[in-house]
Order: C-alpha cells, then sequence, then structure tokens
C-alpha cells in the first residue's frame, strides 16, 4: 500500500466520518478555485485532493495536520475558493480542509466593537447577523455573498470600504492558527491587538495566502451601523477624466466610504447580453456612510468636485443599483462563456498611464477587456481588468491566461504591483519584492513549515505535482510563449455581437 | 459522448459560491458537491472532454453519485436568486434530472415510487380516483354557474381535506360561485417535474387538466397548493400553450375579494404570527405580498417577518421531492426554519403551502418548538 493510502486511512480512522470522504466527486469539486484550468494541467499539477476533511474545531485541524505530518501528506487549506490563483488548490494532492465547515460566530464582544468568527463564514452573512445587533462590518471583499471571512484575511484583504476603514490587516485584531506542526497559537493578546509591541504576528498571518498556517478563529474590529448610507454615481465622457477624478478624490480633505470605478466597456458587454445599461465613457460610484450632518457635508462637497471636473450626476436610482451590482460585476462572464480577473494595486498618480498602457496590450493581444477598481486609500487604486474568453477553446483560453502576466508587467513598470500569489502567479514574488526579501519570506515559510506541507510549493516558490521548482525565467518564458500564441488568433469574438463592434481601447 | 443539456450554462458559471451560501442541502450537508456550484463544476468537467481524457481513454459521464447530488435538492430556487451570472438553476436541476433518466438512470426509489401510483390513480397518495371529492362532504356548494374553479390538489383532497373544507368556508363567506373538478382532477403533476420525470406530465396530466378546466369555461381558476399554482402557472403553458382561463393562487384571489369589500372578516385574531413564502409560491411563481396583504387584513394580528423573507426566504425543506427520499434532512431544514421564527417572537407561522406546513411542523415537533405552522385559510376561517 502506498504511502499516501496509508496517511488517508489514518485520518479516516481519526476523523468523524461524517466529515470525511475520498469519495471521487468530492475530491473533484474541491479540485479548483474560480480560475478555470483545463484538464491538461494536471500533468504538472495534482489538483485533486486525495481526501476531504470538514474540521469543526481548531482542536481537530491540529490533529488532521498531525496525522499528516506523521505521513508526509500536503495538507490545502480551502475557504469559498472565489479567488483566482490557485491558493486554495492542491499542487500536490494530500488532504484538503474544507473550512467553510468551520461556520460559527461564536460571538460579540460589545465593549471592544469585537467579533469573533470562525473562518468559514461567509461575509454577506457576518454583516446580516452584525446587523441585527445595530453593528456593521465596514470593509469586506465585493464577493462577500461567497467569500469567507478566513479566505479574504488569507489574500490580505483589500476591498470594498477600505477607503475609510482600511484593509483586513487593519482590523484584524487576533487570529487563532494552527501552525504546520500542529501547535496552536494566537497572535495577539486582547489587551495590545490594536498596537502590538514583539512582532505584528497578526500581520505575519494575514496575506499569508494559508503558507503559514490555519486560520480557525478571527477577531474582528467592527463598528455600530451608521444613520446614513448613501451612494451616488457619476458618468464621465471618458476614463480620462475618471482617473483625473480619483485623484482630485484622493487629495481632498474629506473621506468617503468607498470610490470605485467601472469602464464604458463593463456596460457595452452587458448590452450585448440584452440589458439594459448607460453608454458613458465610465462612471465612478462614491458611496457616503455616517452621521446625517457628515454624510450631507461630503455629498455637496464632492458634488461640487465631480461636476467641475466634467461629471454627471446619475439618479439616486442608478446610484443604487450600481451599489447593489457590487458584488455581481462579473455578470458579463455569460457573454463569452469564461471571464478571468487580474488584479493589480497602482498610485493613484500612475492609474491613467498604466490603462492607456493596458489598452495597448488589449488591442496587441486582440482581447475583450474591461477595466474596473476602487480607491483602497489615498494614493493607491486597485486596478482589476478582466477579459471574455471561451473556455471550449482551451488552446486560445489557456494563451489567453498570459494576459494576466503581460497586465502585471505594465503595473510593476509603473511601481505598481501585483495582488495575490497564490500557485498559478508564484513566480510573480520578483516582481513584487527584491531578490534579498524573497529570500527572507521564504525563510520565514521555511522555518515554520520545513517540509512544505501547509500549502506548500506556493506563494514563495512554484512546485508541480513531483515537486520540481519552476523559477520565474521558465514562467517568464512560458507566458510570453503563451501570449505569442494568442496573438496569432484572430480578435475575440462573442457569440453575440456587442453594440459598437470590438470594444478593446475605446476608453 | 454524452450531449448535456444547457451546456453553455456550465461554462457561464463562474464558481463564485454565490449560490453555496444560499442553498440549504449544503447548509445541511456541508458537502461542495451537494451545492449547485460543485454540481456545475463536475459536469463541466464531463461535458469538457479534454486531451488527458483522450491521452488516458477516459470517456466521462456521470454515475450514480452524481445522480444522487442532482436529487439532493429542494428545488427551492435560492440559487437562481443569487446566481452572478443569471443561470436559470432551478429549471436546470430539472433538465438534468430529466437527462440522467433519459440515460437510462433510474430515479430514486420514492420517486419512482409516486410516479407508479400518479400513473395508476392520478394521485402520490395511491388513494382511489373516485374519492378525489370525498373531502366535500356537501356538494349543495358547488355552482353549475360557476365565477371560479377550485383546484383542490391532491394534498387537500386526500390527506388534509380540512384546508379544502377551510376554502369553502371562505368562498361562501364572500358569495363567490364555485365549482370543482372532483375526480376528473388529476395530480398536477409538479412532484414529477421536480424529479425530472416529466413525461407523465407532458403526455397525460397537464393535457388532462387543461382540458378539463377549459371544458368548463370558466374564467378564472383558483388554487390553495404553492405546487400546483407554480406547476400551472409556469409549467402548463410550455406543454399545452397559453391558457384561456386567469389563474390565482387563492391568496391573490382573497386579496381581490377584500379590495372589493366582497370578504369581511368579522372577529379578531390576536396573535403575533410570521409567514413563511413556499418557494413554490414565492420564488418560483413571484407570489409575496398577496398574502401578506390578506394576513395584514386580519383585525388584531401582528406580522412580523422573519430576518429571511421573500425573494431570500429559506425553504423548508419539503420541495423537490426531498422530503419523500431524505426526510430526516428535509425535517432538520424544517427545523432551522421555525427557529428563525421563534428568534423574531412568532406565536404562529402561517403558509399557503400543505408541505411546507407539514414539514414546518415535524421540524417543530422534532426540536421540541411550541411555534405551530398552519395555512393561512385556517386562520381566515376562524375570521369570517
Amino acid at each position: 500500500m502506498v504511502q499516501s493510502e496509508i496517511a488517508k486511512r489514518s485520518l479516516m480512522s481519526a476523523v468523524t466520518p461524517e466529515r470525511i470522504s475520498d469519495e471521487k466527486i468530492e475530491r473533484l469539486v474541491t479540485s479548483h478555485d474560480l480560475a478555470p484550468m483545463p484538464k491538461v494541467a494536471a500533468l504538472a499539477l495534482k489538483m485533486m485532493p486525495d481526501v476531504v476533511i470538514h474540521p469543526k474545531e481548531a482542536e481537530e485541524v491540529s490533529e488532521v495536520v498531525r496525522i499528516a505530518n506523521g505521513w508526509n501528506m500536503p495538507v490545502t487549506p480551502r475557504g469559498g475558493a472565489s479567488w483566482g490563483f490557485g491558493g486554495a488548490v492542491p499542487n500536490k494532492g494530500g488532504a484538503l480542509l474544507d473550512m467553510t465547515s468551520m461556520d460559527r460566530i461564536i460571538g460579540l464582544d460589545v465593549e471592544r466593537g469585537i467579533v469573533r468568527v470562525q473562518p468559514g463564514v461567509v461575509w454577506l452573512r457576518l454583516d446580516e447577523w452584525l446587523n441585527r445587533r445595530g453593528y456593521f462590518v465596514p470593509y469586506y471583499p465585493s464577493s462577500a455573498p461567497g467569500a469567507t471571512i478566513g479566505g479574504w484575511i488569507s489574500t490580505g484583504g483589500v476591498g470594498v470600504g477600505g477607503y475609510k476603514y482600511g484593509a483586513a490587516r487593519d482590523n484584524v485584531r487576533n487570529l487563532q492558527i494552527v501552525l504546520p506542526s500542529g501547535q496552536i497559537i494566537n497572535t495577539a493578546h486582547n489587551l495590545d491587538s490594536k498596537h502590538p509591541s514583539q512582532f505584528d504576528l497578526t500581520s505575519l498571518f494575514v496575506g499569508s495566502e494559508g503558507s503559514l498556517g490555519i486560520v480557525t478563529s478571527i477577531d474582528l474590529q467592527v463598528y455600530p451601523k451608521p444613520d446614513v448610507f448613501f451612494p451616488t454615481t457619476y458618468s464621465f465622457p471618458n476614463m480620462d477624466h475618471v482617473y483625473a477624478a480619483m485623484s482630485k478624490i484622493s487629495e481632498s480633505r474629506l473621506r468617503p466610504y468607498h470610490v470605485a470605478f467601472v469602464d464604458g466597456n463593463y456596460f457595452r458587454f452587458l448590452r450585448a447580453m440584452g440589458r439594459e445599461a448607460p453608454e458613458v465613457g465610465g462612471i465612478l460610484n462614491i458611496i457616503f456612510e455616517g452621521p446625517k450632518e457628515k454624510v450631507e457635508e461630503e455629498l455637496k462637497f464632492f458634488d461640487q468636485l465631480m461636476t467641475s471636473i466634467g461629471g454627471k450626476r446619475e439618479s439616486d436610482e442608478i446610484a443604487q443599483h450600481e451599489w447593489k451590482e457590487r458584488s455581481y460585476e462579473l455578470r458579463s462572464k455569460k457573454l463569452g462563456t469564461g471571464a478571468v480577473i487580474g488584479e493589480a494595486l497602482v498610485s493613484v498618480d500612475k492609474a491613467g498611464i498604466v490603462a492607456n498602457e493596458t489598452i495597448k496590450l488589449v488591442r496587441k493581444m486582440k482581447m475583450n477587456v474591461s477595466v474596473m477598481g476602487y480607491l483602497i486609500d489615498r494614493n493607491t487604486v486597485a486596478f482589476l481588468p478582466f477579459y471574455l474568453t471561451d473556455e471550449r477553446r482551451w488552446i486560445k483560453a489557456i494563451s489567453s491566461l498570459s494576459f494576466v502576466k503581460k497586465f502585471l508587467d505594465v503595473a510593476n513598470k509603473h511601481g505598481g504591483r501585483g495582488v495575490g500569489l497564490g500557485l498559478f502567479m508564484a513566480n510573480n514574488i520578483y516582481k513584487m519584492r527584491d531578490r534579498n526579501t524573497v529570500e527572507l519570506l521564504r525563510y520565514i515559510k521555511e522555518s515554520i513549515d520545513p517540509e512544505g506541507r501547509i500549502n506548500g510549493g506556493k506563494t514563495v516558490m512554484f512546485q508541480t505535482r513531483y515537486g520540481i521548482r519552476v523559477g520565474p525565467r521558465l514562467f517568464r518564458f512560458g507566458m510570453n510563449a503563451l501570449a505569442f500564441i494568442k496573438r496569432l488568433y484572430p480578435r475575440d469574438k462573442y457569440d453575440r455581437p456587442v453594440p459598437g463592434g470590438f470594444p478593446g481601447g475605446e476608453h | 459522448m454524452i450531449r448535456i443539456p444547457e451546456e453553455r450554462e456550465l461554462y457561464a458559471c463562474l464558481q463564485c459560491g454565490y449560490c453555496r451560501a444560499v442553498c440549504p442541502i449544503y447548509a445541511e450537508t456541508g458537502w461542495e458537491s451537494n451545492n449547485p456550484r460543485g454540481k456545475l463544476f463536475a459536469l463541466k468537467q464531463l461535458a469538457n472532454r479534454g486531451p488527458m481524457d483522450v491521452v488516458l481513454r477516459r470517456d466521462p459521464k456521470p454515475g450514480d453519485d452524481y445522480k444522487v447530488r442532482l436529487y439532493q435538492c429542494t428545488s427551492c430556487g435560492a440559487c437562481d436568486e443569487v446566481c452572478h451570472v443569471n443561470i436559470k438553476l432551478a429549471h436546470l436541476w430539472e433538465e438534468l434530472k430529466e437527462w440522467m433518466l433519459s440515460m437510462g438512470y433510474e430515479p430514486l426509489e420514492a420517486h419512482r415510487k409516486i410516479r407508479e401510483r400518479v400513473e395508476k390513480v392520478r394521485n402520490p397518495y395511491d388513494e382511489p380516483i373516485d374519492k378525489r371529492d370525498a373531502w366535500l362532504t356537501d356538494k349543495s356548494v358547488l355552482s353549475p354557474d360557476p365565477e371560479v374553479l377550485f383546484f383542490a390538489g391532491c394534498t387537500a383532497s386526500y390527506r388534509v381535506g380540512f384546508l379544502g373544507q377551510a376554502v369553502v368556508k371562505i368562498l361562501k363567506a364572500a358569495d363567490v360561485k364555485f365549482n370543482i373538478l372532483g375526480s376528473d382532477e388529476w395530480c398536477c403533476g409538479s412532484p414529477l417535474l421536480r424529479t425530472g420525470q416529466t413525461d407523465v406530465v407532458r403526455n397525460e396530466l397537464a393535457p388532462h387538466n387543461s382540458r378539463e378546466i377549459e371544458t368548463r369555461g370558466v374564467n378564472a381558476i383558483i388554487t390553495a397548493c404553492a405546487g400546483c399554482y407554480n406547476t400551472i402557472k409556469n409549467d402548463y403553458p410550455k406543454i399545452v400553450g397559453k391558457p384561456t382561463y386567469n389563474l390565482y393562487h387563492l391568496t391573490e384571489y382573497l386579496e381581490k375579494l377584500i379590495k372589493e369589500k366582497r370578504l369581511v372578516f368579522t372577529k379578531e385574531f390576536k396573535k403575533k404570527v410570521t409567514y413563511h413564502d413556499p418557494c413554490h409560491l414565492g420564488r418560483h411563481a413571484r407570489v409575496f405580498e398577496a398574502p401578506r396583504n390578506v394576513i395584514k387584513a386580519i383585525p388584531g394580528i401582528e406580522l412580523v417577518e422573519m430576518d429571511y423573507n421573500k425573494e431570500m426566504a429559506h425553504c423548508c425543506g419539503a420541495g423537490g421531492g426531498y422530503k419523500s427520499a431524505f426526510n430526516y434532512s428535509a425535517e432538520s431544514i424544517a427545523a432551522k426554519r421555525v427557529k428563525e421564527a421563534e428568534e423574531v417572537g412568532a406565536e404562529l407561522i402561517i403558509t399557503s403551502c400543505p408541505f411546507c406546513q407539514v414539514n414546518l411542523n415535524a421540524g417543530a415537533k422534532n426540536i421540541g418548538s411550541k411555534v405551530k405552522t398552519i395555512d393561512i385559510v385556517q386562520v381566515l376561517e376562524q375570521v369570517i
């Protein structure tokens, strides 16, 4: 009997039978995330786990990790799996911990405004739970209806509301972690969770993409529900105006709750699907919340500011609709049958330049791309282009994946960086950090997890199912080759025509 | 190679998991293969026959394990409501069940029995067809020249006759001339359509019922069963074409009678109640306000909403043949819904579907809850 089979049997005898499965269908459906990976990828990656486990408590996670260690079995934690970099996808099979089973909201500490949750709680559910108690969680991923708290924390957590309330990193007060050794730790002490002395362990684990340990409990800062919550929408004739407007907002003394943009192509895609959508160059959604007087002051100020630079205030009905659609930004996937999203952070003053170079890239690669994004702080824009593809044409679909790398190269060139490494973009770490820092990050990973069993072969390096490391040169060569292949194809088309024809680049 | 219905939809699925978070079966079992996203992903792997399958000479096709997952669904339609890319998921599940059966897979034992009974005696309860109108003891209330036809449905006809009797009382109080189909009424076909056994409905039940209704020459028919209403409203037109009559759910008709002041309530009903939206009446047929407006018109009643209501109402667990095949789990889902009613301080759950009523009461019993579920007509017959 091979070692993995013995390891699996050991786990199956240790975990409650209802919460462990080696059924093929269960292993198959947990072998992916948002990224559409072709079956041929299985040549290099063993994405199907050997066994799927639903833990309920930290102690159980700890036991699973210890058993897996004893048999040298890789362990992959999986949350909502709604990211697209393979962070929640096994690369060497092993045990997959489906953390969505740890979905209890443990309690709200009203005195400290802190809620304690298990990692599998979905963001929207937490917000609904808090709302009923007079609180809200103002920062969350746009994928809040499906994303788990543990998953987003592990990605670093920039999203809705970050402009005013900061990212996950700014709001996580403590994490309970099962280390690769099986030991259970807490990253902070109740009293100094916001202002840690010694090493800031909480920050170390936030954004580590599950590579340093498995999050089993999270303390989050929450806030009393605001008196007023008011979304506005401004339309602009072109995207240059939108980027200029964001610069103005970031320079202003007032700070709205959330500032997000989408380009005109986004609406063209929607029109091609038969949905009603405005014919604009781009729109900017500015959301306000807080006491009534404060919201009125901010609204008056930003209304004047937007109008002065060519923005047209759309109706409250449109603004409400746009706000409701914040979690549905990839509706147009249906148009192409596939959509792949890239994500980079760039400085506000470089947003226009990055956008224009991205358009050139889009033209070169003959693709259909829409750009959206949001301000995450006064200096930084999260830039999220997504392209439509047809997964049924798998060679073309794979070659299209190179767009994400090429787009990140554009962002890097102008001082930006990609968001997310996971499995597929692990080699991009060299674009994000200098070599010495990468060495330090690897040292931290190897110190905590010498055998690389917890989400190993990802984030700080890319390893295949056979343990072979693929370095940045090979990665770059592969991506360039794919981009070359993509350019050989005729322009991407949809099943249904887009009004105005090929939208790439018309910003 | 297999041909999968709605194959394009499989590729359109974003795998965002919004459906996962609202699926009542997933909330019960926690397994990814039980939720809509997982089912679509598994199917896409079958549709997407790639080079690896060729190299390994694999001919991917769904197995019994996939079939069971398809049937682990209450057809509540919550996944439809939140789908990122607007896939008509509730419809897709039914198509897929039908497709599986067309490939030679057997339906689940409980569902097969339902089909056999319906084929034999035109109801899923194996009751004699000539006893279908036995629930109506006083046939003199029937009008030879009716304004409306009351489509009683199998459950009111054979299992909860008191619901039919309550409807009769209310119609009489509003001086509405009505009639019934009696033994000419056959099962509407809902349990068969939801379990993929569509041929009997297409070839026999829908044409028969439509013909019987239309030969009566009435302008309107009413039904008090959410399943019958959804089937006649949404499925029959696809099978037999546009109807010549107007279809009302009882609550819609009562709302109209109240507005016209034909139905007047003379007594109070002093209770704090909540309304449970049956999935087939609410999400599937978009009837949300009528039952609420009828409840609000009752003197003395206090209506409170559960946290999840209308489009986002949680399922009771009984639909789609789930209760008949997975009763324990169905009642567990119902118990969670009862707890939601407890949380908002409701003394009573009012609903408008006999299946929801039965299952919610079973769920309440299992957890020792004092919150009972009754049909809206049972309240109304007390206040007229």
